[in-house]
């Protein structure tokens, strides 16, 4: 060969060798950290635009949310253990709270919540005296008897004088003339899809019995989960496959399960109906959320502060009635809220097929209601009325720079919920509505995420030593 | 220099195909690991105007 075409062939294709060598590097990260930075308005192959289109604007650089909430999806090149996710945003909502999450269960389409913002809690942190933990943890007391965080867990006040958020207090939830019942009975009710419940038991097994059916309306797998959480954690958990059987069961019996609160979460996706619950466990609460095929004339009582209804079955259209007032449901695929005048209140359905959401628990008999719940600092709790004098917060405040605030939060990703090798971020804004104009609004300048996992020596001696 | 010149089209377009086709096997076989930096169109361009380039001279003149 030529010397001269040797010299050139080797000139470029050495140069393709380092180019490829770069895109290699780039994709195994071998230092097990990289950072993805955007501006909203110029997404990236790493990180996605905010989606749905009807809830964003593009403005410029800046994205200016409309409605409540919006999404983003994470493409790290490989994978990783932890995500800091920090986002520039000037939030000129009437709404105080902002809060970024990750998706954790597709199923249940649950998130894992962090706080952005809270305006409740960074106004009365400025009139109220703070104490801080040694984990970074804030008290803020409407007049000071606690100097720190450890003394006041040490010596906590009553229950509905705390109001928590960002912050995991565990408290002790007992009742005091709790008896077991000896009758058994049979809920039907036909929730719909995922579902959760709190429990109580007290020298007694814990035995549920879910019939369900699966509507086969996609071809999907429909298989389902059970977890049964207890005082400490997770006690219990159980796969349900789909055997491609119309009608299932499962069956849930612990027994030697201490006194205590139990929540029991059951994930499926809107295929599966829960036809009937047998238990003789005579607590029985739904948490939050439950989209109910059969409510049969029944009434719901609720201790939520806020009710919120919405169907996608035009012929369940009509008018729910919470308390004294009413939610006039006349849209489909819209949801409809009401703040409840008392509590707890009553929740009358006229029709089956609506989904009643709300920020506290759902029971069929005001005596079935149990809530454990410490008050959480939302858009509806009213800390004089409520006469709320200590709160617990592990939120630190966003930084204030050039007008726009700056907030961070970290995410487990080992938990996270992957689909193609992509993740999917929220940014929620509570009760901020795109059909509600007069809400002001929210502009979000800058996205920037920070990727952490393990480097390429670490894995290397991963491998050495199970070979070794 | 002009033999030089139409020996450097040549390999160049060589290089050009050898990286279109392996950047095109990486991507399959690590999804993102090219087109997450790079437009494989920016790199189909070039190496098409120098195959129009390569067929257009003489075939005496590129040795």
């Amino acid at each position: 060969m030529d010397k001269k075409i040797f010299k050139i062939r080797l000139c470029l294709w050495l140069t393709l060798a380092a180019v490829i060598g770069c895109f290699i590097y780039l994709k195994i990260v071998p230092g097990g950290k990289i950072s993805y930075k955007i501006k909203a308005g110029e997404p990236n192959y790493f990180i996605g635009k905010l989606t749905p289109a009807e809830r964003v604007k593009t403005d410029g650089d800046n994205v200016v949310v409309k409605g409540d909430p919006v999404y983003f999806s994470l493409n790290p090149p490989r994978r990783f253990e932890n995500a800091k996710v920090t986002v520039k945003f000037k939030n000129e909502t009437d709404f105080p709270v902002v809060e970024l999450g990750v998706l954790n269960d597709k199923v249940a389409w649950n998130y894992d919540l962090k706080p952005l913002e809270n305006k409740i809690i960074d106004q009365l942190s400025l009139v109220w005296p703070v104490v801080y933990g040694a984990d970074g943890s804030r008290l803020i007391q409407r007049e000071k008897k606690y100097n720190s965080v450890e003394e006041f867990l040490k010596n906590l006040p009553p229950k509905d004088e705390i109001a928590v958020y960002d912050y995991d207090l565990k408290t002790e939830f007992k009742l005091a003339d709790y008896k077991p019942s000896a009758e058994v009975k049979t809920i039907n009710c036909g929730f719909r899809g995922a579902f959760q419940f709190y429990t109580y038991l007290k020298n007694e097994d814990l035995n549920y019995i879910f019939d369900f059916k699966d509507l086969n309306l996609n071809k999907d797998d429909d298989s389902v989960k059970i977890k049964v959480y207890g005082p400490t954690g997770l006690v219990y958990e159980k796969d349900i496959d789909d055997d491609k059987n119309d009608e299932r069961q499962a069956i849930v019996k612990i027994s030697d399960l201490p006194e205590g609160i139990y929540r029991i979460n059951f994930i499926a996706n809107d295929d599966i109906v829960t036809q009937s619950l047998t238990s003789r466990q005579s607590k029985f609460s739904l948490i939050n959320k439950i989209w109910l095929t059969d409510v049969g004339g029944r009434i719901l009582h609720t201790d939520s502060r806020e009710v919120s209804a919405q169907t996608i079955n035009p012929g369940s259209l009509g008018q729910i009635r919470v308390g004294d007032e009413v939610i006039d449901l006349n849209e489909t695929y819209k949801q409809f809220s009401l703040l409840t005048d008392k509590r707890p209140t009553t929740v009358e359905l006229p029709k089956n097929d609506i989904i009643v959401s709300g920020d506290g628990v759902f029971a069929f008999s005001t005596d079935a209601i149990i809530d454990p719940k410490i008050n959480n600092i939302d858009r509806n709790l009213d800390v004089s009325q409520e006469k709320i004098n200590y709160i617990l917060t592990g939120y630190q405040a966003a930084k204030q720079t050039d007008g726009w605030q700056t907030a961070e939060a970290e995410f487990d990703l080992t938990q996270a919920y992957q689909e193609k090798g992509k993740f999917q971020f929220l940014i929620s804004i509570p009760g901020f509505k795109a059909e509600n104009e007069n809400n002001g609004q929210m502009a979000i300048k800058e996205i920037h995420i920070e990727l952490n996992g393990t480097s390429l020596i670490e894995k290397i001696k991963k491998i050495f030593k199970m070979v070794l | 220099m002009k033999i030089d010149w139409a020996i450097f089209l040549e390999e160049l377009f060589y290089a050009l195909t050898g990286a279109i086709l392996l950047f095109a096997f990486l991507e399959m076989a690590w999804p993102g690991i090219i087109l997450a930096y790079f437009n494989l169109n920016y790199l189909l361009l070039p190496w098409l105007l120098n195959g129009i380039i390569i067929l257009i001279i003489p075939y005496g003149k590129q040795r």
